[in-house]
C-alpha cells in the first residue's frame, strides 16, 4: 500500500499542486448577521408586494382604448316625422359585467332623446351637468329647447374641454319645429358636429353597426318599419361586440309621444 | 356656470386615467381633406371634398367643410374638424363685432391676423389648416395658414392630405388670367384629384365663388362619388313583430279621457248608499 502511495506522491503530486489558499476564518458580529437577515428578508417582500401590487400579472388587453373600459352602444334612425334611439344596457368594469340596466339615453324634453356612449363616469357627470343646465334654460326662456339649439349646446360643452375632454360620444335625436322634422347628431368627444339625414352610431359596436345600418335603412319608414329596423340593427351588431349587450332597450319618438321597449339580446 | 374660454379642469384626471394604465389616445374627427383656393380675374374661388374620418372610418361622409366668417369672406379647414368648427366660428364672432364697433365693412386681411394670433397663442396644439379667401373692398385675397400660426399669401393654394394631387392640377392649369368659368373648373379638377388621389379626402365637390360684393355656394356640385351603383333595389323589408320584446311602455302626449265604467242607472245606485 504504501509503496503505491509513494508512487502516487511522486508523480501525480509533482504536476498537480493544491492551491495555496490563505483562508480566514470569518467569524461575524450577531448584530451584522441580523442586519444581513433583515436586509435579506426586506429585498423578498418587496418583490413579493411589487408583484402582487403595483405590477401583478394582468388578464386582458393592455393598449386598448379608454372607450373600451366600460363598453357600450347606441344608435339612432330617422323615419317618416319620427326617430328611434336604441341603445344596450350593460354596465362593465372592463372584462366583467356588474349591473345590467344601466340607462344611457335620457329625454330631455318631448322633443328631444339624449343617448351617450364612453366613460360612465363622465356619462353620469354630463347627464347631471344637462339637467342642470337644461332646468336654467326652461326657467330663463319660458319655453323647451329644440333639439338642434340642444346639439350646439352639447359640442360647446365638449369643446370647452379640448384640451382634456370627457370620454364620451353623446348621439341628440329629435323632432325639430313644427312639422316635426326628425333631426339627428353626433358629435366626437370634442365636439365636432355631425348632422346626418339617416342614421347615427356611437360605442364599441359602431363598426358593426355602422355596416348593418347602411344595409338596412330605407328612408320615409313609418314607426313601427323603423322600430324593427332599428332593433334588428342593434341586435346584429350587439352580439359581435363583447363590451355591449346584456339588455337593450328602444325608444321610438313621434309627435305624439314616446314608445320605450325592452328587448332581449344575448345574455354573454 | 362655465366661464369663457378653455377648461383644463379634467386635464389631470385623463393623464392619470390615459398614460398611467397604458390607453391609446382616443381618435377625434378629423378631416383628412383636399382644400384649394384660386384667385381668378374678379375674386376668389374655394374648393373642398366632404369626407370626416375617425381613424380609418369615415365619420360624415358629406361633411361641410368651407365656413363663414363674413358675407364675402370665407375659410376652408382641415385637421381637426372640433378645432377648424371653433376657430372659424370664434373669428367670424370677433370680426363681426369689430366691423360693428369701426363702422367699416370687414377686411380679409383683418381675419388673417385675428386667426394667425389665435393659432399661434396655442403653438399648434389647436390643429386647424386654413384657407382664407374673400373680396373686401382692396380686392381679391386669397391666404393660408398653418395650425402653429404662419401664414402666406398666395395666387393658388392647396392644403390638407391630399394637397400634393391638388397642388399638381394647380401647377398644370393656372394662369394669372383666368377668368371665372376657368377658375371654377380648375378648383374643381383639383379637389377631384384630391378626392380619387387621396385616402383621407372623398365624398363629394364644394365650391365657393366669391366676386366683389357676390358670393355663391355651390354645395355638393359634383356627387359622382356618392352615388352607389349597385344598390339593391328593393331593401330587406322586416315582417311587423319580427322583434321579440320583453316589456313595453307607452308615454303619450296627449292624455285622451278614458270611460272606466257606464251604468244607466246610476242615480238609483248612489241613493242605495
Amino acid at each position: 500500500m504504501s509503496k503505491k502511495l509513494n508512487f502516487l506522491e511522486s508523480s501525480f503530486c509533482k504536476v498537480l499542486r493544491p492551491p495555496q489558499l490563505n483562508l480566514r476564518i470569518i467569524k461575524p458580529s450577531s448584530m451584522a448577521v441580523f442586519a444581513f437577515v433583515l436586509f435579506a428578508l426586506f429585498i423578498v417582500f418587496a418583490g413579493v408586494i411589487y408583484d402582487l401590487i403595483v405590477e401583478p400579472p394582468s388578464i386582458g388587453v393592455e393598449y386598448v382604448s379608454i372607450f373600451q373600459y366600460n363598453g357600450s352602444t347606441i344608435v339612432a334612425m330617422a323615419g317618416k316625422n319620427c326617430v328611434a334611439i336604441a341603445g344596450d344596457t350593460r354596465f362593465g368594469v372592463r372584462n366583467q359585467t356588474v349591473a345590467l340596466d344601466s340607462n344611457r339615453i335620457f329625454k330631455i324634453n318631448n322633443r328631444t332623446l339624449f343617448g351617450m356612449t364612453g366613460l360612465n363616469t363622465d356619462i353620469l357627470t354630463l347627464r347631471e351637468s344637462f339637467k342642470f343646465q337644461m332646468n336654467l334654460y326652461n326657467l330663463e326662456e319660458e319655453r323647451e329647447i329644440s333639439p338642434k339649439t340642444f346639439a350646439h349646446n352639447v359640442a360647446q360643452t365638449l369643446y370647452s374641454k379640448r384640451f382634456g375632454p370627457y370620454f364620451i360620444t353623446p348621439i341628440i335625436a329629435g323632432l325639430e319645429g313644427e312639422d316635426y322634422t326628425p333631426f339627428l347628431c353626433a358629435t366626437d368627444l370634442i365636439g365636432a358636429m355631425e348632422f346626418p339625414k339617416s342614421f347615427v352610431v356611437a360605442g364599441t359596436g359602431e363598426e358593426s353597426l355602422m355596416g348593418v345600418c347602411e344595409t338596412f335603412y330605407k328612408e320615409n319608414m313609418e314607426p313601427d318599419e323603423l322600430f324593427e329596423v332599428i332593433s334588428q340593427c342593434l341586435l346584429a351588431a350587439v352580439d359581435r361586440d363583447a363590451l355591449s349587450g346584456w339588455g337593450s332597450v328602444v325608444h321610438v319618438l313621434t309627435k305624439d309621444g314616446i314608445t320605450t321597449k325592452r328587448l332581449r339580446t344575448r345574455k354573454d | 356656470m362655465q366661464k369663457g374660454g378653455f377648461n383644463f379642469d379634467l386635464y389631470q384626471r385623463n393623464v392619470e386615467l390615459i398614460e398611467k394604465n397604458n390607453y391609446k389616445v382616443p381618435k377625434t374627427t378629423k378631416t383628412g381633406t383636399t382644400i384649394v383656393g384660386v384667385v381668378f380675374s374678379d375674386g376668389v374661388v374655394l374648393g373642398a371634398d366632404t369626407r370626416a374620418t375617425s381613424g380609418p372610418i369615415v365619420a360624415d361622409p358629406n361633411c361641410e367643410k368651407i365656413h363663414r366668417i363674413s358675407d364675402y369672406i370665407w375659410c376652408a379647414g382641415a385637421g381637426t374638424a372640433a378645432d377648424t368648427e371653433n376657430t372659424t366660428g370664434m373669428i367670424s364672432l370677433q370680426l363681426e363685432l369689430l366691423s360693428l364697433s369701426t363702422g367699416r365693412s370687414p377686411r380679409v386681411r383683418t381675419a388673417l391676423t385675428l386667426l394667425k394670433n389665435f393659432l399661434f397663442r396655442y403653438h399648434g396644439y389647436i390643429s386647424a389648416a386654413l384657407v382664407l379667401g374673400g373680396v373686401d373692398f382692396t380686392g381679391p385675397h386669397l391666404h393660408m395658414i398653418h395650425p402653429h400660426g404662419s401664414t402666406s399669401t398666395l395666387p393658388y393654394i392647396s392644403m390638407g392630405s391630399g394637397s400634393l394631387a391638388a397642388m399638381a392640377v394647380l401647377e398644370t392649369g393656372y394662369s394669372s388670367k383666368m377668368g371665372e368659368e376657368d377658375a371654377k373648373s380648375l378648383v374643381h379638377q383639383a379637389i377631384l384629384s384630391g378626392i380619387l388621389n387621396d385616402l383621407g379626402s372623398g365624398g363629394n365637390v364644394d365650391l365657393c365663388v366669391i366676386k366683389h360684393k357676390s358670393m355663391e355656394f355651390f354645395r355638393n356640385i359634383d356627387t359622382t362619388n356618392s352615388k352607389r351603383k349597385f344598390r339593391k333595389k328593393l331593401p330587406y323589408m322586416f315582417k311587423s313583430g319580427s322583434t321579440k320584446i320583453l316589456e313595453k311602455e307607452i308615454e303619450e302626449k296627449m292624455r285622451k279621457m278614458e270611460i272606466v265604467n257606464e251604468k244607466e242607472n246610476a242615480i238609483e245606485e248612489l241613493e242605495e248608499l
